[in-house]
């Protein structure tokens, strides 16, 4: 799923004062949103898997595998791959590898934000977890926070900028005078992503 | 992950639990006995002593000396993360501070100021803090991610420590707070 889409980014790069771009640039840029989309998710998921891609869209997730924590003498808390979960359909843990699947109570689980609690013993300080949930921020462009189609829309504009007109970053030092670099995303588009940045190791 | 603990040895309970390792304690162990070689290929170092203000040295029970800050700067921590409840080992230009640093150590979490925790039963406070930063990172977690994710789950018990009605928990896992992520 990408992020932001071919008018919104056109419209973007119109407004930096370019002329209105081509119609024969459109396959180009539907390739660098899709490029800007892939590198929010490497960036937010902190991981380059295949489950990382498409780490904001909203989708139905089977069996996935990840660890989970025991909580203090109450239960205990997993983190499955999506910045946000919406609702669980099974869960199942075991101690290891050498272990049976133990299936769990769903009702038992509450939901905060991208964190599962299940309020049930642990088999142990840390497992393994394989749940199947429904999570992500948005099925469709229109579904999605602003600020992340704002984000893709701004990465996908300088991607093509840097392609057509030679875009870069410049410095000034009295050394060197003005050197030119182009930076991997712009400080702004990093300051927004920063936030939404997976804390939980993958 | 390979865990080395050291603490009082009024602590060893809580620090076993929250380490998820037997410690070594003070005392038996003091500055004269002490050895730190263990620590060398270690991924975490918990330690649980007494600290004071500016004073480069940190203590076991009774005021008996545990360890010197030349002592710590002399041992091997290069890729080490050291998680500490040690009282005032956050402040400002602590020495200890700067003798892990010296001796290697990768990141310090601690807190400035003293720090609170129990010596039996249930954890909380720093001791709290400690048993998620550990198992978290045991499953790869970052030491900034670590400490992140360990305060939110603080965060959570404050919550149960208010409609419980438990002020002492409450203070001390308020105070767990102020853990930081140090590095050098």
């Amino acid at each position: 799923m990408n992020y932001t889409d071919l008018a919104t980014v056109k419209n973007e790069i119109l407004s930096g004062g370019n002329a209105v771009v081509s119609s024969q640039y459109d396959v180009l840029i539907e390739r660098l949103i899709s490029a800007a989309s892939r590198d929010i998710d490497e960036y937010c998921a902190g991981a380059k898997m295949p489950a990382s891609l498409n780490y904001f869209e909203m989708a139905d997730v089977v069996d996935e595998l990840t660890y989970g924590l025991s909580d203090v003498e109450r239960g205990m808390v997993f983190w499955p791959h999506k910045p946000t979960v919406l609702s669980v359909s099974a869960v199942a843990t075991r101690f290891s590898p050498r272990d049976a699947w133990l299936d769990r109570d769903v009702s038992l689980i509450e939901l905060n934000g991208g964190s599962v609690y299940l309020w049930d013993s642990a088999p142990g300080e840390r497992f393994q977890v394989k749940v199947s949930y429904n999570g992500g921020w948005g099925t469709s462009v229109a579904d999605l926070p602003a600020n992340l189609v704002e984000v893709a829309t701004v990465l996908a504009a300088r991607y093509f900028k840097e392609a057509s007109t030679g875009l870069s970053d410049s410095i000034g030092t009295v050394e060197l005078g003005i050197v030119s670099y182009t930076k991997t995303m712009p400080a702004r588009v990093k300051a927004i992503m920063d936030k939404w940045q997976r804390v939980q190791p993958w | 992950m390979i865990t080395v603990a050291h603490c009082a040895g009024s602590f060893a309970k809580v620090v076993e639990k929250s380490s998820g390792v037997k410690p070594t304690t003070f005392p038996p162990m003091d500055a004269t006995t002490l050895d730190l070689s263990g620590l060398r290929g270690a991924d975490l170092w918990y330690i649980d002593l007494h600290g004071e203000h500016g004073n480069p040295a940190w203590f076991g029970d009774n005021g008996v000396a545990a360890m010197y800050a030349g002592q710590v700067a002399a041992s091997e921590l290069h890729g080490v993360n050291v998680f500490a409840s040690n009282c005032f080992l956050g402040d400002d230009d602590s020495p200890m501070m700067k003798a892990l640093f010296k001796a290697g150590a990768r990141s310090v979490i601690a807190a400035p100021g003293k720090n609170f925790s129990p010596i039996d039963g249930p954890l909380y406070g720093a001791a709290l803090v400690g048993l998620w930063v550990r198992r978290l990172l045991s499953i790869g977690s970052t030491p900034d991610n670590a400490l992140r994710t360990a305060l939110t789950r603080i965060a959570v018990e404050i919550e149960f420590n208010r409609s419980s009605g438990r002020q002492d928990l409450l203070d001390a896992n308020q105070d767990a707070m102020e853990f930081k992520v140090f590095y050098k």
